[in-house]
């Protein structure tokens, strides 16, 4: 008796309707994400051309089309009545009763162990099912609305063609010529990089960002303190460099002095004087490359090549004295590689000259902004490396030290013998006094480099008081006859004990008074515990 | 055909109101507990209630007995109540003639209501006497069955807080209940209703609205509402959630379960959901019609576990995230 027919063709319509729906929105989908394929892809070309080619494109369209072809087979088909049923009930609220109305229409089950009762109840059941789904407005629970799929792949469709629209005739300029070598203060900057100079550079920056760290007023005043700290870190390390350079500059300067043809260029490196002594090997180089060329076909890449400098290290006095002593690889003949060296030894030197002052007006900045957080040490000696009788904290005029070509170098004293133990007998064997390498003290590991900073400020008084006593014996004469007056080498003697000397006499004599020494030392060992 | 349906749909459900509007007379509140109470006794099951005492158990049952116009029984169970003293017993019986022969005496168990008052001060071996009437509506004794009256309805009360000297049903037992219902206490102003009733000259009573025919013309009516395979389905996986060794099984069932719903609780599901159905004028039972009867049809059937008893986690509470998380079954 039960037929619903009327509910079977019914849900025939809806689920015709369900499929068209559901295949547009999964096609949709398929495009949508084939279109940002197809983007990406427009995208990715621009640095890997190769992407751009059409294979690639005719094959995320073909992949497409494939998926296409698999969602057509698997959603074209019609939905189970059951499935469109249970859709309907919940989409127009009918509690499953078309469902279950659907379900016993179907069900082929006999129905000969029923009793009339319930087959009245299933009948009756059908029949309002199906006048049930007769009110139903198809369009009002199944509405034609855009699916969402659909939106999303116009909007990829429409990104895929501005992106093709915008790369159109895009030119990619070649990376290597785009980017110029920077070139500042007479160094290569990308060449400075590549070979070594980061860590000069990074310095800096440490520096720029304690200024930065200063001036940002949503950190702590700690931060601050911290920051300013390494930055004075920074700027001695960057200052002892420095006075190493300028120490080894001297040597330079002395050795060339002796050496014959290049007492000019000597001179001005004396005088500070660092491009004209630059220029002046340069000229000098040509000369002897030119004979030297004409004799042993010297070519020219082969002095570039041999006169290249390892900048990963500043040069040290040693190496500085090293490469003036190694000009000479035979007797009385220079050679013009190692005159190259010079050069680039040079150019080292200026550009840590460069460093040093900019290091050091940064940091003048910093220790003002510093000031004014209170987070800066008021004593001028606690300054460390900005100390007025020390040459390495001196801003750099690229003079040499006016000890240069002097044995009792006190900068050079300073970084080299900052190692020696208290018990051992000081040489005074700098480069200079033994013209060979193996003369040098080695340079022995050292716990901290604060301590050596601070040992190295000690030996400078040191090495001071040895130097007054030499001064003392070219004086010998008026030693003798102040010694007969019985009061000029009791002067000197009280005042040194007493240190009552004035502050201009220090500077001249190049005595550091033990008033700043004592200050320097507090303030190394106060970072030095900090530290701990 | 149709009419038929109609007819009788229309019929039961106005008998049905009938009935429970009798019962509101006497008993105040608790509407849900005489529907499914009346439930249990349309679809051919048994009901257990449960409450503090003074709530009305009792009374309820009086009251339906008296509203359906039923032979009602009342047994008070304790713990010296022996079986025979509840299905009866062989007697000896001498005739006239000086002949002497057995003759079973009937138990109070042989009424169409039976009211089983605190069934849980009863041994189990006495409690296990019911076990027969309820399952098979019959009695044996002396070796011979004695079918029981029909309709016959059980409703047995227990006390959930007194539960020293008591003897907890046994799962089997309490799987034979259809429906486990709780009479809550009343809200102050049914308590009002209820103080106003029973403290004047004139107990109100309930009258006969239908008896014992209409009874089983309704019980008819009830079974005869069909049920879809995607209801039962979700029915079954409602059943299968409450099982913790289930792969169906919820995560709380897992976790604070013993044991699961028996068979008889689908059963109780499909059954009780005829008759919600009835009374939503449908002709077929819905998902919403299942969920409807899940508490009263399962909460004495889902066992819990000693976690859950230190957790205080309740079955009620495990069938509600239950309902929760099942939906019907994809077709």
């Amino acid at each position: 008796m039960k037929s619903g027919q009327n509910l079977i063709s019914f849900l025939s319509v809806i689920g015709a309707r369900l499929r068209g729906i559901r295949l547009t929105e999964e096609i949709a989908y398929v495009l949508a994400i084939a279109f940002f394929a197809l983007s990406g892809l427009v995208i990715l070309a621009i640095p890997f051309p190769a992407l751009g080619e059409r294979a690639v494109t005719a094959s995320v369209l073909v992949l497409t089309l494939a998926i296409l072809v698999a969602v057509l087979i698997k959603f074209g088909r019609l939905p189970q009545p059951l499935e469109v049923a249970k859709l309907v009930d919940s989409k127009a609220g009918f509690k499953d009763e078309v469902t279950s109305a659907l379900f016993f229409t179907l069900d082929q089950r006999s129905s000969k162990s029923e009793s009339e009762i319930e087959r009245s109840f299933l009948q009756e059941h059908v029949n309002r099912a199906e006048s049930r789904v007769k009110t139903v407005d198809i369009s009002k629970v199944f509405p034609r609305v855009v699916p969402k799929t659909v939106k999303l792949a116009g909007l990829s469709l429409l990104v895929y063609l501005g992106l093709l629209w915008s790369t159109t005739g895009l030119v990619v300029a070649n990376k290597s010529s785009v980017v110029p070598s920077v070139v500042s203060g007479g160094v290569n900057v990308t060449e400075a990089v590549e070979g070594g100079m980061v860590r000069e550079i990074e310095a800096l920056e440490d520096i720029q960002e304690a200024l930065e760290t200063l001036e940002n007023s949503d950190v702590t005043a700690v931060v601050k303190e911290e920051a300013l700290k390494r930055a004075r870190d920074t700027i001695d390390k960057i200052n002892m460099q420095a006075a190493a350079t300028r120490e080894g500059l001297a040597q330079l300067a002395k050795v060339l002095m002796e050496q014959e043809g290049f007492e000019t260029i000597g001179k001005a490196l004396r005088e500070g004087n660092l491009d004209r002594a630059i220029e002046l090997l340069q000229e000098k180089q040509r000369e002897l490359a030119v004979l030297d060329g004409a004799e042993n076909d010297i070519k020219p890449e082969d002095v570039s090549a041999a006169g290249e400098v390892n900048r990963d290290e500043s040069l040290s006095q040693a190496e500085m004295g090293d490469v003036a002593r190694n000009l000479m690889n035979e007797i009385g003949q220079p050679d013009p590689r190692n005159i190259n060296r010079l050069i680039e030894s040079l150019e080292q030197a200026k550009q840590d000259m460069e460093n040093q002052q900019s290091a050091n007006t940064a940091g003048a900045r910093m220790e003002e902004m510093g000031e004014r957080i209170g987070a800066v040490q008021t004593s001028a000696a606690d300054l460390g490396g900005r100390n007025s009788t020390s040459d390495q904290s001196d801003t750099p005029t690229g003079m040499p030290s006016p000890d240069a070509g002097n044995n009792d170098m006190s900068g050079g004293s300073m970084f080299r013998k900052g190692s020696v133990t208290p018990n051992e007998k000081e040489q005074g064997d700098d480069g200079s006094s033994t013209g060979a390498p193996d003369g040098h003290m080695a340079a022995l590991a050292l716990e901290g480099r604060m301590t050596q900073r601070l040992d190295a400020v000690l030996k400078l008084e040191k090495t001071k008081v040895e130097s007054e006593d030499k001064e003392s014996d070219a004086d010998l004469g008026w030693e003798f006859q102040s010694s007969k007056r019985g009061d000029a080498k009791t002067k000197i003697s009280v005042e040194t004990q007493t240190g009552s000397y004035e502050k201009s006499d220090a500077l001249e004599a190049e005595f550091v008074s033990i008033e700043q020494r004592n200050a320097v030392q507090k303030y190394f060992l106060k970072i030095h515990e900090g530290k701990e | 055909m149709s009419s038929n349906a109609e007819q009788g749909m229309k019929v039961f459900v106005e008998r049905f109101r009938r009935v429970v509007e009798e019962v509101s007379k006497v008993i105040v509140g608790n509407r849900d507990v005489i529907e499914h109470v009346l439930t249990c006794l349309l679809v051919r099951g048994h009901v257990l209630l449960e409450g503090i005492p003074g709530v009305g158990k009792t009374k309820l049952v009086h009251t339906l007995a008296d509203a359906t116009d039923l032979a009602f029984s009342r047994i008070q169970f304790t713990p010296d109540l022996m079986p025979g003293d509840i299905i009866g017993s062989n007697i000896v019986r001498e005739t006239d003639d000086g002949k002497k022969s057995f003759e079973f005496q009937r138990g109070p168990v042989f009424a169409n209501m039976l009211l089983a008052d605190e069934i849980n001060r009863a041994t189990p071996k006495t409690q296990s006497a019911l076990l027969e009437a309820m399952q098979e509506n019959s009695v044996s004794a002396g070796g011979s069955t004695h079918k029981l009256d029909q309709p016959f309805f059980v409703l047995a009360t227990q006390n959930p807080i007194e539960m020293e000297g008591t003897y907890p049903l046994p799962e089997a037992q309490m799987d034979r209940f259809l429906f486990k219902l709780r009479l809550n206490f009343p809200a102050a102003d049914e308590l009002l209703t209820i103080v106003d009733r029973t403290t004047q000259q004139d107990d109100i009573t309930s009258q006969h609205v239908i008896g014992k025919k209409e009874v089983l013309e309704m019980r008819e009516v009830a079974r005869a509402v069909p049920v879809a395979k995607p209801v039962m389905e979700y029915a079954i996986a409602l059943a299968l959630a409450t099982h913790p060794e289930s792969a169906q099984g919820h995560d709380l069932s897992k976790k604070y379960v013993r044991f699961g719903s028996s068979p008889r609780g689908v059963q109780s599901l499909v059954l009780g959901a005829k008759v919600n159905a009835l009374l939503n004028n449908r002709f077929y039972v819905s998902g919403e019609d299942i969920k409807a009867v899940v508490l009263p049809a399962l909460r004495h059937r889902v066992l819990l576990n000693f976690e859950a008893e230190a957790e205080r986690v309740e079955s009620d509470f495990i069938l509600g995230e239950i309902i929760k998380s099942v939906s019907m079954p994809a077709v």
